[in-house]
């Protein structure tokens, strides 16, 4: 699935490395949560995984492989193929994430539209699918709307098939519920995690806040300052943390919010 | 509550109506100068020299006895056909240039945008008149002089619009569906910086068509007997106290060409 190995990255401007040699894999049909606070390399992680770092201005060693490709390696125009292929992402904001004059069919089918050869009613027949599986009511009201006709939790929803409809082998989901409101937030947790256990969908889900990744993961990795400083079951960890850090990581999470 | 947000959106829209209209009229008043005018334009009579405007003359005639209500329609075409080819080619090239270098920024932004500053550094007639001096003059030729002269200035909009748009989100995410660079910026970032596009290209049109008029009054315009607005003021200036409507047939034209187009832009901005 997805194994990265020993991944160093450090931009130019910077003394430390952004990230400092990690090593993660993310198995077969697993949510693998990746927690930390803002600065710790999480999303500099997913940045590469994705393939967005500018390389002219940082310095990147080590292994991403998906799947057995290796994605550091491969130029732009391989790379295109793996994006929205193999490799479905979800982003934290999704009013931002969405193009405003696009209409929401029209976006989640854009990968279709750029990797396959199926024809428009094909795509759209997809896209409806996709956003039946999201729980997305009235996919065909949906499917003709903009973005900004419909509510934060739908256009995740939406972004979240955009990244499904490719039946991809891996979704990266950076910090995907932090732009909701609570109520949202564990509705599409919930999305993710019946998602995973039907599709068998890998994810690396990132995010800062450990109670998120507390209810949606099984294995939970947690990053400071560009290492990983623990690795293991989220209720091993969360009832008897190892590591200072993932303590106080613990601490801050108010009580009543544990609870749930 | 929303009272205030109704009035204002009322009022952009009136902009926008007037101006489409006035455009419209005018382009109308073209197409029908491209195929049929009611004299023929450059007949002289001289039994009919310097007749002010009557049912028969709408704008009267010339002191050589031509109608001048036909030299007009002619010469808004040859006017208003340059500008077009202006903002066309022009448009066309600046925001090209401008969505590349913007969007991908590094050497090539920095010297193309340093060589559209030195073009911007001298007034755009100067350039024109470079350029004229090289083509020879003629309608085209002043449309190509033109469009080189006003490529900077499409430039810069679209480079600021392309630029400020590539690193969002909604743009990276489009990436991530695989989507190529040019893909990216067709379908994505091209709609939405029409809004700052559109205001360009019309005032583009606009300045196109005073320049156009501008050149022409100089005589390193169109060359006759073809005529543009500016050549016909140049010519109306010699008459001006014997044949006033002359003068202010073609002002009035020139007037409405441009004011249409600025008012469509002006609604457009914030439709």
């Amino acid at each position: 699935m997805l194994e990265i190995k020993d991944l160093r990255i450090r931009f130019y401007t910077r003394e430390r490395d952004a990230v400092g040699g990690i090593n993660l894999t993310v198995n077969d049909g697993e949510i693998l949560g990746l927690v930390g606070e803002s600065g710790s390399g999480k999303t500099v992680t997913a940045m590469a995984i994705g393939g967005l770092l500018d390389r002219a201005a940082c310095d990147v060693s080590g292994q991403i492989l998906l799947d057995g490709t290796d994605l550091l390696t491969l130029d732009s125009a391989r790379f295109r193929k793996v994006r929205g292929k193999t490799l479905g992402v979800v982003f934290q904001d999704p009013s931002a994430a969405l193009d405003p004059l696009m209409k929401a069919g029209r976006q989640a089918e854009e990968a279709l539209l750029i990797h396959t050869s199926m024809t428009k009613k094909e795509r759209k027949a997809a896209v409806l699918q996709a956003f039946a599986a999201v729980e997305l009511r009235d996919p065909e009201r949906v499917y003709d709307s903009y973005p900004h006709e419909l509510s934060g939790g739908m256009q995740q929803r939406v972004m979240i098939a955009a990244a499904l409809v490719t039946d991809p082998s891996l979704i990266l989901l950076d910090e995907p519920t932090t732009a909701l409101d609570a109520g949202v937030q564990a509705e599409i947790l919930a999305l993710l995690k019946r998602l995973n256990a039907e599709k068998r969908i890998s994810m690396l889900l990132i995010s800062h806040d450990l109670s998120v990744v507390r209810r949606a993961c099984r294995r939970v990795a947690v990053m400071q300052r560009g290492r990983i400083v623990e690795e293991g079951e989220a209720e091993a960890l969360f009832s008897s943390p190892a590591h200072p850090y993932t303590k106080r990581l613990l601490e801050a999470i108010p009580l009543s919010r544990l609870r749930r | 509550m929303s009272d205030p947000k109704v009035k204002k959106a009322k009022k952009h829209n009136i902009l926008l109506i007037a101006g489409a209209a006035l455009t419209l009229a005018v382009l109308l008043f073209t197409f029908v100068g491209a195929f049929y005018t009611p004299r023929d334009p450059d007949a002289m009579n001289a039994a009919e020299k310097l007749l002010p405007p009557t049912l028969n003359h709408l704008f009267g005639t010339d002191k050589f006895g031509r109608d001048i209500f036909s030299r007009v329609m002619k010469g808004t075409l040859s006017t208003v056909s340059t500008a077009l080819l202006t903002v066309l080619a022009g448009g066309g090239v600046g925001i090209l240039a401008g969505a590349v270098t913007g969007y991908f920024g590094g050497k090539a932004d920095a010297v193309l945008t340093r060589l559209g500053d030195t073009v911007t550094a001298f007034p755009a007639v100067l350039t024109a008149l470079l350029v004229v001096s090289l083509l020879g003059p003629g309608g085209w030729q002043v449309a190509i002089a033109l469009a080189v002269a006003f490529i900077p200035s499409f430039m810069r909009v679209s480079r600021v619009s392309f630029a400020g748009q590539r690193r969002l989100p909604y743009v990276i995410s489009a990436r991530l569906q695989g989507a190529s660079h040019a893909g990216v910026m067709l379908r994505h970032i091209l709609p939405n910086t029409l809004p700052s596009l559109l205001p360009a290209l019309t005032i583009g049109f606009s300045n196109a068509v005073l320049a156009e008029a501008g050149m022409s009054y100089l005589g390193i315009g169109v060359t006759p007997p073809d005529a543009s607005l500016g050549y016909m003021l140049s010519e109306a200036q010699g008459m001006l106290a014997l044949a006033p409507w002359y003068a202010v047939s073609c002002g009035a034209v020139l007037l409405a060409a441009v004011l249409g187009v600025g008012l469509l832009g002006e609604g457009l901005k914030d439709a």
